[in-house]
């Protein structure tokens, strides 16, 4: 299963605002389950990427402290009907991507 | 798998794999590194200093941290940081200073990108939210105490 992400993003006066909810538990592998005594496993996004038309322009690193379900909301200046792409991968290996044109 | 489930999975496997012949999603960036020094590191400083090579952050005006004064449910407080105002931006870090590992995350920008982010956070107790900005090989930051009251009433 990929990781499920969902993106949005609207330009205003030349800056698309970039707003993504990612579905995923950011498990940091501390956390006890009470019924069997051990840790859930850690299960955590660690990087994250958004690409505007072509162009990296986000590299994010992501720790256990960014809360589960993540939000996210970043600003580019771009035009409207650039292509965007937000990748995410979490330490297990699993990958998800959203890609979209702005409106 | 119910079919719907199925279909969802089969469409987006679908979509990353046409990315990838496109050459958007080059691999090697995908798997970027991880800076488990960094996020692992117990003291704020011993992780700043791995992320960003000094911890030495000069207060400024120019990043405008938002973030609850109280926050009901420490495990997702909204933290904007905004340095949108200042020129060169090269990364913000964002701290939350007395949890066990405290460095949150990090986001580098490049091109287009306005030095801005807004997130949601994990906060175990009430501490000390800082937002760090690189710009210009140097390092400013605003900071914040945010009250997370657990099952309490607010007070």
């Amino acid at each position: 299963m990929a990781i499920n992400l969902r993106t949005r993003g609207s330009v205003k006066g030349g800056v698309a605002e970039i707003k993504s909810l990612i579905r995923h538990p950011m498990e940091s592998g501390a956390r006890m389950d009470q019924s069997t005594g051990k840790p859930f496993p850690m299960k955590l996004i660690t990087n994250v990427e958004v690409v505007v038309a072509g162009k990296k322009v986000v590299d994010a690193q992501w720790s256990a402290n960014v809360s589960a379900n993540p939000y996210m909301h970043v600003n580019v200046a771009a035009n409207s009907g650039d292509e965007v792409t937000i990748s995410v991968v979490d330490n297990t290996g699993e990958k998800g991507s959203d890609t979209f044109n702005l409106r | 798998m119910k079919r719907r489930s199925f279909l969802k999975a089969t469409l987006a496997t679908g979509a990353a794999s046409v990315a990838v012949s496109a050459g958007l999603l080059t691999p090697s960036t995908v798997l970027a590194s991880w800076n488990k020094e960094a996020f692992e590191a117990k003291k704020v400083d011993a992780g700043l200093k791995a992320l960003l090579g000094s911890a030495d952050a000069a207060d400024s005006a120019d990043v405008k941290l938002t973030a609850p004064a109280i926050a009901e449910n420490g495990a997702v407080t909204p933290v904007t940081v905004d340095a949108s105002g200042m020129k060169g931006v090269e990364s913000i870090v964002i701290v939350a200073s007395d949890n066990p590992t405290p460095l949150v995350c990090e986001y580098k920008f490049s091109g287009a990108a306005q030095g801005f982010v807004s997130t949601r956070i994990r906060l175990g107790s009430t501490q000390q939210v800082v937002g760090i900005v690189k710009a210009g090989g140097k390092l400013y930051k605003a900071q914040q105490e945010v009250r997370v009251t657990i099952g309490g009433c607010g007070g």
